[in-house]
């Protein structure tokens, strides 16, 4: 069963939401119809409702349009009302849902109360076509109420229409005209066929009656699995088409006035024709190749031979046929009774033929015999089969191919050389690694000395750096105490005090003078005790002092007296004054920034201070 | 039945049901006032006239004139309001409505669709809500244009090539600036895009190449539905097409302008429960998602039409204005497209607010033009809009043109 669908659209304000009962896929179509209405006259009171016809894949829409007087131009209400395709309703019965329809649009209150009355009719369902348009134009078709009535009738939808996005559908005698310059194309005079269903037949419905693998198209190619649309006494080229056979084209008419399958013809009236071509057989050699191409391969189909053009064969013909294919000297002819219509392409195998070749050879009692060779397929006829003899002209037999015999040697020659290079290349390769062993070794060990040096050294920058406290302090104090230089640095400068308390100069020279080289004062000391041993005194006795301090001058003054004193006593006057050489500048008297210091001849004090 | 014509004509005009309100109006208004006892006749004559004295706009001008017809109301009777007269003049002329568009040329030029900008311009869009009076906004501002009635704009020359130019023809012929009633437009339907170039030549000589496009209300309502996923229709799809065409498939090199046309006293009138501000958000959002305001947007505006139903004085307007906005619940709206003017470098993120009104309206489709908000948004064309020299007098010819002026002055 099969019920119509309507939707209404109020346009005011703007193009309203449609008001849909038995809404679908149809309400796509629903549209603004204000450009629509631009095209038409005479419906500037309010009261006039123009109709208008369009068609989509399952039905076609009538729609009603009424301009409102709402203040605003191009407002309007207009009904869209679908007809299913399938829906058996009579033309009659569309005016009827039309009239009720209209009504109800052209009252100033909506009552969709009676649309949906009108919904909820079920009809009985029929087989019919209908198409969306291709095309975008419009046209309009005048109508009275018998014409109406066959316009909106069971055939509804005509082929000419598809050009059309609407049809207006106009009263000859209303007021609603189409407006000056519009362009629509007035069809009112074309004729309104009496259309039928042409209805597709089942494929068990084909495989019963023409058996498997038939298939039926329209002329344009498509599957004929949908009802089509025909004219009464029309004829449609239908096309039968079966598995390995041509088409058989076949001219169906729809001889009953209703919709229906159309008619099948007898299946023994129909000649199922196959066209016999090359491409059907596939000729190969006794490995399954195919041949080569320059083989001069022939077919007969029953004594015809099959060249490019194919031959055509009834179906029985093909069951049984007689086919023998050769292809030259090389390969021995086949013959056998195929039957084609079991499917192609048809293999067809070819068995070479034997030959012979025969020629003399020197046996090893050094005798000639002749010797004959059996093949299916020989190499280059013009030279020797047999690998690595040649035919010698002189001897009229078969000997060693001598080029071929010293290729060989050559060979083996430069075989046996790149033997003996790969060995002496493996032994040099096996003494290099040894030999980086070796020298890794020693690497390992100079390595490991010169982390020794660096440790060394280490240790001495870092005893320099040790005695730099106790280089300070002497630098630092006029007055050098014993608890304090036995324990400074780590006791580095313990016993010190002793040495110079006791006046030990060789100690002071041995264990001091390396490690305080860079104490000015200290340097000053060791450059008094050098003069004291260049005038003959190399050591005082007696203690500096027994309060555990050395006041340096006054150290130095002592042992300065001591060096004067004896050699005073030793030298007549004028003899040379002592040489103090200091790490720093001098004052008074001295010279060349302070390097050598001549101290005064009265040695006194106050100047040579000055000089450390 | 209530017992008062303003509860009766308000029950009238939100009934859904009500398809056609100026006939359902008449019938009601009628109905109350024709009456057979003639004092309470006279009491309801005049309870009629009150309203409309109040509001001129309460009723169209068809459903007067059926009114009139019926003996409800007399012309004399209406003469007596504080309407002005011309309108009433107009009402008993029976002021026809302009075409637009002519029959065999519904949708544009040769009924081609819209698929691309080519014309090198400045491109100015109109979104806003049917009956938002985006049609009547460009309407106006092409008529100043073309009247010469702008002090901004020396000259103007419309493209003859463009495939809305018959309905811009049609649309600048609409308002006058010499004081006599036109009736306002009709809509633009669905399926009705149209684009309408033009140059102006301001006063310093320098052109500026436009294009306005026109585009139906509804279409923002599509793109609402679109983006809620909701089925198109066949019309629907081919107009979201035509907006994707020319703004994202095949978009120009073109610098843009955007209006977004906000209808003052619109929040009364709701579709499928959404208001206006809705559809405008929806239709902001579904510009941004399509990256249109990304790529060369010059402005953004917002216009609010209609702006003469304030009642406010000029000085006030502005700050009227904003306080509507921020009270009627378009706050969230503008505060969104001033975001999209910050985020997108638009107008150093500044947001445009642009009162504007035809003039006087009066029986919601007659109008009487003035000029004063017209000429404020061709300031803003003139401002934003790209321009070339190509119609100044070249420097050296500028002592000879100098001369001649003098001589001719």
């Amino acid at each position: 069963m099969s019920k119509i669908g309507i939707a209404i659209r109020v346009t005011s304000n703007g193009a309203g939401e449609p008001k849909v009962v038995n809404g679908g896929e149809w309400t796509k179509y629903i549209s603004d119809v204000r450009q629509v209405l631009e095209k038409l006259t005479g419906m500037e009171d309010g009261q006039q409702v123009a109709r208008m016809l369009s068609f989509t894949d399952d039905g076609c829409i009538i729609t009603l349009m009424r301009l409102l007087n709402s203040g605003r131009g191009g407002d309007n209400v207009s009904a869209w009302i679908h007809i299913p395709a399938e829906a058996d309703i009579t033309g009659n019965e569309v005016i009827m849902v039309i009239n009720s329809v209209q009504k109800a649009i052209q009252s100033s209150e909506l009552n969709m109360k009676s649309i949906e009355q009108q919904c909820q009719v079920n009809y009985s369902k029929r087989t019919a076509v209908s198409m969306a348009p291709t095309g975008k134009g419009l046209a309009v078709r005048y109508y009275n109420y018998v014409t109406l009535m066959n316009i909106l009738g069971p055939n509804r939808y005509q082929p000419y229409y598809n050009d059309y996005r609407y049809i207006f559908l106009l009263d000859e005698n209303g007021q609603i005209r189409i407006s000056n310059g519009a362009n629509i194309n007035d069809i009112s005079k074309q004729p309104l066929g009496k259309l039928l269903s042409m209805l597709p037949r089942s494929a068990e419905e084909l495989r019963r009656h023409f058996g498997d693998d038939v298939k039926v198209t329209l002329s344009d190619g498509t599957p004929f699995d949908h009802p089509i649309q025909v004219e009464e006494d029309e004829r449609v080229k239908l096309q039968i088409e079966r598995k390995g056979f041509k088409p058989v084209i076949y001219s169906a008419k729809q001889e009953e006035s209703v919709s229906a399958p159309w008619k099948l013809p007898n299946p023994n009236s129909i000649r199922w024709m196959i066209d016999v071509q090359r491409s059907m057989f596939s000729v190969v050699d006794e490995q399954g190749k195919s041949l080569p191409q320059t083989a001069p391969v022939t077919i007969k189909i029953d004594g015809k031979t099959l060249g490019h053009k194919p031959i055509e064969m009834e179906e029985d013909e093909c069951r049984d046929v007689h086919v023998e294919v050769s292809a030259g000297l090389d390969y021995t002819p086949s013959t056998k009774s195929i039957d084609l219509t079991k499917g192609t392409p048809v293999k067809i195998q070819l068995e070479r033929k034997t030959k012979e070749w025969t020629s003399k050879v020197k046996m090893s009692n050094k005798e000639i015999a002749d010797m004959t060779l059996l093949a299916k397929q020989f190499p280059n006829p013009k030279t020797c089969p047999l690998q690595g003899y040649e035919y010698d002209e002189e001897l009229h037999c078969l000997v060693y191919d001598t080029l071929r015999v010293w290729f060989h040697r050559a060979q083996g020659f430069l075989a046996a050389i790149v033997l003996g290079l790969l060995c002496w290349g493996l032994t040099a390769l096996y003494g290099k690694i040894h030999d980086d062993k070796d020298a890794n070794g020693n690497n390992q060990a100079q390595i490991e000395e010169t982390v020794n040096n660096n440790d060394s050294l280490e240790q001495k920058e870092a005893t320099m750096i040790d005695y730099q406290e106790a280089i300070n302090y002497l630098e630092n104090n006029e007055q050098w105490r014993k608890d304090t230089l036995d324990v400074i640095n780590n006791h580095a400068l313990e016993g010190l005090y002793d040495d110079l308390n006791t006046y030990d100069f060789m100690s002071i020279k041995t264990n001091w003078a390396s490690k305080l080289e860079r104490s000015t004062k200290f340097q000053g000391i060791l450059n008094l005790i050098k003069y004291c041993e260049q005038n003959g005194v190399t050591s005082m006795n007696g203690e500096y002092s027994h309060d555990g301090t050395i006041t340096i001058n006054k150290y130095l003054e002592r042992i300065n007296n001591r060096v004067n004193n004896s050699h005073s006593s030793r030298n007549a006057a004028g003899s040379p004054q002592p040489v103090v050489t200091t790490g720093q500048g001098s004052s008074g008297t001295n010279s060349n920034d302070g390097q050598n210091v001549n101290p005064p001849a009265s040695g006194g004090i106050d100047d040579y201070e000055g000089g450390l | 039945m209530p017992n008062n014509l303003k509860e009766i004509i308000r029950r009238v005009l939100d009934d859904d049901k009500v398809i056609e309100k100026g006939k359902s109006l008449v019938q009601r208004i009628r109905e109350y006032v024709a009456i057979d006892d003639p004092k309470t006749k006279s009491e309801r004559q005049k309870e009629l006239l009150n309203l409309l004295n109040d509001d001129n706009n309460l009723l169209d001008s068809s459903t007067l004139s059926e009114l009139q017809k019926e003996e409800v109301v007399s012309f004399e009777q209406l003469g007596t309001l504080s309407i002005n007269k011309k309108f009433i003049s107009a009402l008993k002329d029976g002021l026809k409505r302009p075409k637009l568009v002519t029959e065999n040329n519904s949708e544009g030029k040769e009924n081609s669709r819209l698929k691309v900008i080519s014309r090198p311009s400045t491109e100015v869009y109109f979104w806003g809500i049917p009956s938002s009076g985006k049609t009547c906004a460009i309407g106006a501002i092409l008529s100043m244009m073309a009247s010469g009635g702008s002090k901004f704009v020396k000259s103007f020359y419309m493209d003859n090539g463009c495939q809305g130019y018959e309905y811009m023809m049609r649309l600048k012929s609409i308002f006058k600036t010499d004081n006599i009633v036109t009736m306002l437009p009709a809509g633009t339907s669905i399926k009705a895009t149209y684009e309408m170039g033009f140059d102006l030549v301001d006063h310093n000589r320098r052109r500026h190449p436009i294009t306005f496009i026109d585009m139906a209300g509804e279409l923002i309502r599509i793109m609402f539905k679109s983006d809620a996923g909701k089925e198109l229709t066949n019309d629907e799809r081919e107009s979201l097409n035509v907006v994707d065409d020319i703004l994202v498939n095949n978009r120009s090199e073109n610098r843009k302008l955007h209006f977004f046309v906000l209808e003052y006293g619109g929040e009364d009138r709701q579709y499928e429960n959404l208001s206006q501000d809705s559809y405008l958000t929806a239709a902001m959002n579904y510009l941004l998602t399509k990256n249109i305001f990304k790529y060369a947007s010059d402005g953004i505006y917002l216009l609010i039409t209609k702006a003469d139903n304030t009642n406010v004085n000029e000085e006030n307007l502005q700050a009227y204005i904003a306080k509507y906005i921020k009270n009627k619940g378009y706050k969230g709206f503008c505060d969104a497209l001033k975001g999209v003017c910050t985020d997108n470098n638009i107008n150093d993120g500044f947001l445009e607010i642009l009162p504007f009104s035809l003039g006087q309206v009066c029986f919601k489709d007659y109008c009487l033009f003035d000029s004063k908000y017209t000429d404020d948004v061709i300031e803003k064309l003139v401002e934003r809009t790209w321009s070339d020299s190509s119609f100044r007098t070249k420097w050296w010819a500028r002592p000879f043109v100098g001369v001649i002026n003098l001589l001719k002055s």
